[in-house]
């Protein structure tokens, strides 16, 4: 991705997006436009699989989602490279110029996990969020991946055809592009899965070895940080414990959590094989 | 009241998240110089403790009117 011009070579990182004779950075924009997507794509699911959860509570468990997943954000970053963050204590814009989508998910979990205990909630309340997240993230990597080396999310070197120069010579993994591809694999399975669990509710059963209520949300969270798990070992960043980042660590923790319900789809899985080779036989 | 008191407030807690990871360094140009950089560095730690203090107080609003 280098312009020639003469003998010299420019960067074409960060890619600025010009609108309406505004040059705007191009992270700014595909986050602002990921936003908004999240939140139409939301609505749409609201709409059409409908909401168990009294409006009130809603916005409760909405708002303590977003805060929770601004604070862990800037938290997990600030965990990420400990000697940086050490040597900038007194550089606020440093401390606040960095963000990381699983700190946002990991802290945005346990928020709303910890206010549903605080308010006296045992409803499942995650899975209109599942598809908006995807989408929402695969959208805002384009912006990470057009703002090239400041954004601190590109891969190692590689030798592959698709390596991409961000500007310092060196071909990388463009893993940001990596991530928006998976996720955007994984929102078909999540409409599946969301149509599976409306289906269970209108008949009131929830049979083992079907998808339960809050397993859309469930699956892609256990999907996308276990991506996130394998894809980070093509990013250079220091590790902290056996090889692994303080993002993987997280990830790891996590993944941890959702063990159970992993064992659980894999039931699911195996049930829905027999099924279909079932109907295939008669 | 107390719906309209959880809407007004979550909408504000969820401006006041959305604000300091929409401004995030990066999404400043090179010519800003280093003093407006600080300034919106302690305005976004002063944006933080107030979506501390926010989802404390949305918690507790909520708490026993659960229904």
């Amino acid at each position: 991705m280098r312009i020639p011009i003469a003998s010299n070579y420019v960067s074409a990182f960060p890619y600025y997006v010009n609108l309406w004779h505004h040059r705007l950075h191009p992270h700014f924009v595909f986050e602002a436009l990921a936003y908004i997507a999240a939140t139409i794509v939301f609505l749409l699911l609201r709409g059409r699989f409908g909401d168990g959860l009294p409006a009130r509570t809603r916005w409760v468990v909405v708002a303590t989602a977003v805060a929770c997943a601004a604070l862990g954000s800037k938290i997990l970053f600030w965990f990420e490279d400990p000697t940086l963050t050490w040597q900038n204590l007194h550089d606020p814009a440093y401390l606040m110029g960095g963000k990381t989508i699983v700190g946002a998910l990991v802290f945005g979990l346990a928020g709303v996990e910890l206010m549903k205990r605080y308010i006296g909630l045992d409803q499942s309340t995650g899975d209109l969020y599942a598809i908006p997240l995807a989408l929402g993230i695969a959208i805002g990597r384009i912006g990470c991946f057009l703002t090239g080396l400041p954004d601190n999310t590109y891969g190692v070197f590689t030798s592959m055809p698709w390596g991409v120069d961000f500007g310092d010579g060196i071909r990388r993994h463009p893993t940001q592009l990596y991530e928006t591809a998976f996720l955007l694999l994984l929102i078909p399975i999540l409409c599946r899965i969301m149509e599976s669990i409306r289906r269970a509710a209108a008949n009131s059963v929830w049979p083992e070895t079907r998808w339960q209520a809050g397993d859309a949300f469930r699956f892609f969270m256990a999907m996308y940080l276990s991506f996130r798990l394998v894809c980070d070992f093509l990013k250079p960043y220091p590790s902290l414990f056996l090889r692994l980042n303080t993002l993987q660590c997280a990830c790891l923790l996590c993944l941890l959590y959702y063990s159970r319900d992993v064992g659980r789809w894999l039931k699911v899985l195996r049930a829905q094989l027999r099924r279909a080779g079932a109907e295939g036989v008669s | 009241m107390r719906i309209f008191l959880t809407i007004i407030l979550s909408l504000g807690l969820i401006i006041a998240a959305l604000l300091p990871l929409m401004f995030s360094s990066c999404a400043f140009g090179r010519g800003v110089s280093a003093g407006v950089r600080a300034n919106y560095g302690f305005l976004a730690l002063l944006d933080l403790v107030v979506i501390a203090a926010g989802i404390w107080a949305i918690g507790r609003l909520n708490r026993k009117s659960h229904e």
